[in-house]
């Protein structure tokens, strides 16, 4: 049949004829047979209808017929009815015929070459016959398959190409496709990229699949897949692909990091890298992957790092805590009737504040933080001991300190029977805190630099020796220093804990009651206060007076101040019985009356609690 | 405006985070940066730090960053332990001369949540440094700032406490090139005044100091009037005034100055003068940067707000 140049009418009137009493006889054919008695015979009746139609919507195309397309379309619907029938078939006849099926459309396909639709008609027809095998029958699948690329091949139509790509990245996508023939799979996806065209996204899914059972046997191998999935985002500007690639970079970090762990750490660097054009997702991965990195176990197994040490809380109960603990830390602060320390213990930080321990084994390890703080029957810490920071707060028995002690942090705090420091006690670069040990009277010289001195009510302390260098700052409330030490001029001063400078800690009496009400800062307010003196202040600040009257000691008066930023300040004025000394008491600014802020004093709430018999 | 990300780069060192088991990064380009990150390697701080001092090459850190120090139980733990760490460890880094102790964004702890505490250990531990930086006001102390080498300083809050900024005041940097303090606002404990800045301005100290960075400050138009007038500028070549609430005001004190014509560089970056008046900043014929213009929600002062806050 010619099927170019012009057409005559003759060949019109004598082609046409024909060609529509086919199609009506084949209809009439199809009509006699029961679809669902003979179902097969009814499929070949719908074949052959379809290629009836097909050669005739042909013949109206050369004659320029409008009614091409609506023949066309009904030929196609034949040849899917006839499919569809020969699906529904047995299993046991079902094969056959779907085949048969197929093999009259590709028969007709390659009889009418210029009609592309019975092309795509065939390729889509294997291509679903092919989706239905994938989940029964993986062998037939990968025959068909092949004969799908034969089709595409001998046909060299683009759209049948990509529906075999499409059908490819279908079957590449199944792990058990994949896992029955690595080698097949991985030819097929690099196939299946060529002709590409709108198979982005099943290509990229079947590539996961098959990175992911490559991963495992051939990281070379994988990594090149890798490698194409990066060219292809980079080169298209893919966020699918992208995501694939991190997430197929995260699968190899997890597979290689417990037998190559620098290609994991390589791996993830180039993960990082990429965390840019990843977006919010790139935060997420690049976390995931960092963890799987870090697993110390992982690392542990590679030989990079040592044991991991835990931490473990003694039990309340305890009294003992055995021997050869080695943990992160040891922490016995519930255990109040701890009294042995197991010989042994290694760790980065122990703390046994409150329990009932009187000495520490002399083998005993703590790295960073030892806190023995109230440890009220503690006697004696062990020799040479070498740890960061020392804390040993009101340890009311402890009377000495051992040899050859080095810290960066010692805190004394509290420590009242604490009676001299040892000579050769090394203090590096941090605090020294004696804020309270009554009993010392001196520091040893060679103690030191440090950077924090805090001797707030070391009332026997009353000189800091030249050869201390104290950066930071410097604690004397209550100190015995009456004056700061020359070589410490110019550091800063506190007041236990509040920043003052040098005339309020040794020259209060310079102050005025002007200066002190005009301290916009509380804290350092009350300490001008009290260097300067309560009754000084009370009058010299011109308080009001709330109340009078007279005692056994003579006349009593409750003085108030208002302060700017803090709580009023309210005293009561007394005169002691027996040394006739005026005494200034504070008492809260509620109080209204002398007799009230006495009882106060006394512990009183209601002052008519309060009848005291004689006072002295 | 919070501060979103942690630093790439600090004091021309790229920032790395520690891990343990890694090769040592190169110290000459590379700052180390310590965090307990969520679901990270380590759950404290102390085992972090343990694992970076036993890490081969540790010795040779010249920058070290430390970012957040709290575990998520506590996310608001004080910095106290941390600073004990390091300080006692101090003389294993003997090389160390940048120092960042902070480097926490708003995800992990918002600036004014940040429990800062008494980091004056630091100058007398690093003899060597000439670098450092701290982020969060809380609980800020300075102690005596007394240190030979220091270059640069910065100190960054959404509340600076005013004695954090007498602590500065009284310093005695002989080497100190950049001075940077971020006031912030009195809503989160930034209680400064003009006053406070008295001995910073009056150019008795910081001889060698040539740039000046007074920022995120909520009274920016008398901060500028103040500066304006003071003698340290004759030695500023670049003054930062950015993240405030500068409006025409300041821009007026900063423009009838001679000194002011003089810098080199003037940052207001964030700010809420009018285009007349950065016109007018443009015409000393010195480099500005006026970006980041922001409209006040009514002609009235308060209604200004700094760049970090909370």
């Amino acid at each position: 049949m010619s099927r170019s140049g012009n057409v005559t009418a003759s060949e019109v009137a004598g082609g046409r004829a024909p060609l529509e009493q086919t199609v009506t006889a084949r209809r009439s054919e199809l009509d006699g047979i029961s679809r669902a008695t003979a179902p097969r015979a009814w499929a070949a009746a719908q074949v052959r209808l379809g290629s009836a139609l097909f050669e005739l919507a042909a013949f109206y195309r050369v004659a320029g017929d409008a009614g091409a397309q609506r023949v066309l379309y009904q030929g196609r619907s034949a040849l899917r009815a006839a499919l569809e029938a020969a699906g529904e078939l047995p299993p046991a006849d079902r094969a056959t015929a779907q085949h048969q099926v197929l093999a009259d459309i590709r028969a007709l396909a390659d009889r009418q070459r210029d009609e592309p639709t019975l092309r795509v008609t065939w390729a889509t027809g294997v291509s679903a016959l092919l989706g239905k095998l994938l989940r029964s029958d993986l062998a037939h699948a990968a025959r068909i398959l092949d004969d799908l690329k034969a089709g595409a091949g001998a046909m060299d139509d683009p759209k049948v190409w990509t529906i075999w790509t499409q059908a490819a990245c279908e079957c590449l996508a199944n792990p058990v496709y994949v896992a029955a023939d690595l080698g097949r799979a991985l030819s097929e996806l690099a196939e299946a990229k060529a002709p590409l065209d709108g198979a982005r996204s099943p290509w990229l899914r079947a590539a996961m699949t098959i990175h992911e059972a490559l991963v495992a046997r051939d990281e070379a191998a994988a990594g090149a897949l890798r490698d194409e999935i990066k060219a292809l985002a980079q080169a298209e500007q893919d966020d699918d692909a992208w995501r694939v690639w991190a997430e197929t970079t995260t699968d190899a970090i997890t597979q290689v990091r417990s037998t190559d762990y620098p290609k994991a750490r390589a791996l993830l660097a180039e993960l990082t890298a990429r965390a840019g054009q990843l977006g919010y997702l790139g935060k997420r991965v690049v976390m995931t992957a960092r963890g799987l990195i870090q697993d110390r176990e992982v690392k542990r197994a590679a030989g990079l790092i040592g044991e991991t040490l835990h931490p473990l809380m003694i039990a309340a109960e305890a009294t003992e805590t055995g021997d050869g603990l080695r943990v992160s830390r040891l922490d016995a602060s519930k255990a109040s009737n701890l009294a042995t320390l197991g010989r042994g213990i290694h760790c980065r930080e122990l703390i046994l504040t409150g329990t009932a321990i009187a000495t520490l084994p002399d083998d005993v390890q703590v790295v960073q933080r030892l806190d023995v703080s109230a440890c009220s029957r503690l006697e004696r810490l062990p020799d040479n001991l070498n740890v960061g920071q020392l804390i040993a707060r009101d340890c009311v028995a402890l009377a000495a300190l051992p040899a050859g002690l080095r810290v960066s942090y010692l805190d004394l705090t509290g420590c009242t029977a604490l009676a001299a420091l040892p000579a050769d006690l090394v203090i590096r670069k941090g605090r020294l805190s004696l804020r309270g040990c009554v009993r010392l009277a001196a520091l040893p010289p060679g103690i030191g630099p440090l950077a924090q001195l805090d001797l707030s009510g070391c009332l026997n302390i009353t000189a800091v020796p030249p050869t201390i260098s104290v950066t930071a700052w410097i604690d004397v409330g209550g100190s015995g220093l009456t004056a700061m030490p020359p070589h410490l001029a110019g550091l800063a001063i506190r007041w236990r804990g509040v920043p003052i400078d040098a005339r309020i800690a040794f020259r209060p009496e310079t102050l005025d009651a002007r200066e002190i009400l005009a301290e916009p800062n509380a804290e350092r307010r009350r300490v001008m206060m009290e260097r300067f003196g309560l009754d000084r202040f009370m009058q010299d600040a011109k308080a009001q007076v709330l109340d009078q009257d007279r005692d056994a000691g003579g006349p009593r008066r409750l003085l108030r101040i208002e302060l700017a930023g803090d709580e009023p300040l309210v005293c009561v004025s007394v005169v002691c019985p027996s040394t006739q000394r005026q005494f200034m008491l504070r008492v809260p600014p509620t109080i209204a009356t002398c007799r009230q802020a006495i009882a106060w004093t006394a512990g009183f709430d209601n002052p008519d609690d309060y009848r005291p018999t004689v006072e002295t | 405006m919070t501060i979103s990300d942690n630093l790439s780069t600090f004091h021309g060192f790229d920032v790395v985070d520690f891990a343990s088991g890694e090769p040592p990064a190169d110290p000459a380009r590379t700052a180390v940066r310590l965090r307990l990150e969520y679901e990270g390697e380590f759950e404290e701080f102390a085992d972090l730090w343990a694992e970076f001092m036993g890490s081969p090459g540790v010795e040779e850190t010249q920058a070290l960053v430390i970012g957040n120090w709290a575990n998520v139980d506590d996310v608001s733990a004080p910095s106290d332990q941390a600073v004990a760490l390091i300080v006692s460890d101090a003389e294993r880094l003997p090389k160390l001369r940048a120092l960042f102790f902070g480097d926490i964004t708003s995800e992990e702890n918002e600036i004014s949540w940040i429990q800062q505490s008494d980091v004056s250990a630091f100058w007398g531990a690093f003899p060597n440094l000439e670098v450092f930086g701290v982020r969060g006001g809380n609980g800020l102390q300075l102690g005596a700032i007394r240190h030979a080498r220091l270059k640069a300083l910065t100190v960054e809050a959404g509340g600076l406490p005013r004695t954090v900024v007498r602590e500065i005041g009284d310093a005695d940097l002989p080497e100190l090139e950049h001075l940077e303090i971020w006031f912030g606002t009195p809503d989160y404990g930034g209680d400064s005044e003009p006053d406070d800045l008295a001995p910073i301005l009056d150019g008795s100290r910081f001889p060698k100091l040539v740039s000046l960075a007074l920022r995120n400050c909520e009274w920016a138009d008398q901060l500028a009037a103040a500066v304006a007038q003071a003698p340290i500028l004759d030695r500023i070549r670049q003054l930062d005034l950015s993240m405030g609430t500068l409006g025409d005001a300041g821009v007026d004190a900063l423009v009838a100055s001679p000194a002011v014509r003089r810098l080199q560089r003037i940052d207001i970056h964030h700010h809420y003068v009018s285009e007349a008046g950065v016109a007018k900043l443009k015409a000393l014929g010195i480099s500005v940067n006026a970006d980041d213009r922001q409209e006040a929600d009514d002609d009235d002062q308060s209604f200004r707000y700094v760049a970090v806050s909370e």
